[in-house]
């Protein structure tokens, strides 16, 4: 005999300082953030507090996009497309669902963020990306 | 890069991640019969025939003896509670995936016929009311479907 059991784990986490400010912008503003490093010049989106390449402290967020573009996109079966998005003004690419027929997918493809009507300060604020 | 902001937020923003957990595993033969019984309103209890201490839940080996068990034998839906408490901060129910209303209370109970004891809910949640030695009856619940939550609880008798 086989059984099933299932739970819902209530789980949250703090967004920080950087992750609230991103999130507040998205909320307030439709207006995507990136962190700007002052040592390498990486602008990375989602910002992180610190930059992932030389380790320096983040001191500034800078607006990105809303434009950008397609790098690469997979299909998950049943959850639909995604894809990696380097955003006008970002140098490191973000990971989003994209509202786009698949025929018309393609390296280098134009796209835009879509931001949900209303908005909690949280990440679906931005739902997803599609054609510009 | 129109946009330039230095300075830090008070505002805290908390990300919530609901996360849904689901598994299945086999129960082994001893729960399986066990099971088929509770969709009868029957509760089965297996007994070690050298030491013969008798399991409820059943298990495959006795505890004790490591011997094997094989003998099946009847156990009342009433027993005593053994040990209790009272839950104000609801675990996660497994049964339904979500937390119980609180507060609840939860007994270890020797069912009549048995040797060990059961971990269950129980209908009662006032601590002054609940003792160790007090008598419960199970409550069965209308549909059965052969699982140990066909038991929704205990109630304690007067």
């Amino acid at each position: 005999m086989i059984l099933e059991s299932s739970i819902q784990i209530p789980f949250s986490y703090a967004a920080g300082d950087v992750g609230s400010r991103y999130l507040i912008a998205l909320r307030d503003d439709m207006q995507l953030l990136a962190s700007r490093c002052a040592a390498c010049e990486r602008v990375a989106c989602p910002p992180r507090s610190f930059c992932t390449a030389c380790a320096e402290k983040t001191s500034e967020l800078v607006g990105v996009g809303p434009e950008g573009r397609l790098i690469s996109w997979t299909d998950r079966p049943g959850r639909g497309l995604f894809g990696l998005i380097i955003l006008d003004g970002a140098t490191t690419a973000m990971l989003h669902r994209l509202d786009i027929p698949a025929e018309m997918l393609g390296v280098d493809l134009r796209v835009r963020a879509r931001f949900a009507e209303e908005r909690s300060a949280s990440p679906g604020d931005l739902e997803g990306f599609e054609l510009v | 890069m129109d946009k330039v902001i230095s300075e830090s937020t008070t505002e805290r923003i908390s990300v919530s991640v609901p996360m849904n957990q689901s598994w299945k595993y086999a129960s082994g033969t001893p729960m399986e019969r066990f099971c088929a019984g509770l969709k009868e309103k029957r509760i089965e209890a297996l007994q070690c025939e050298q030491c013969e201490r008798r399991y409820l839940p059943p298990r495959p080996f006795c505890g004790n003896c490591h011997k094997k068990l094989k003998k099946w034998i009847d156990v009342k839906d009433e027993g005593t509670i053994e040990a209790w408490t009272v839950l104000n901060l609801p675990m996660l129910d497994g049964r339904t995936g979500k937390p119980r209303a609180t507060p609840y209370g939860m007994a270890l109970i020797k069912l009549d016929g048995a040797d060990t004891t059961l971990n269950h809910y129980l209908g009662e949640s006032d601590p002054k009311k609940l003792k160790i030695g007090s008598r419960v009856k199970a409550v069965w619940r209308d549909e059965l479907i052969g699982a140990m939550s066909d038991i929704s609880y205990f109630e304690v008798l007067p």
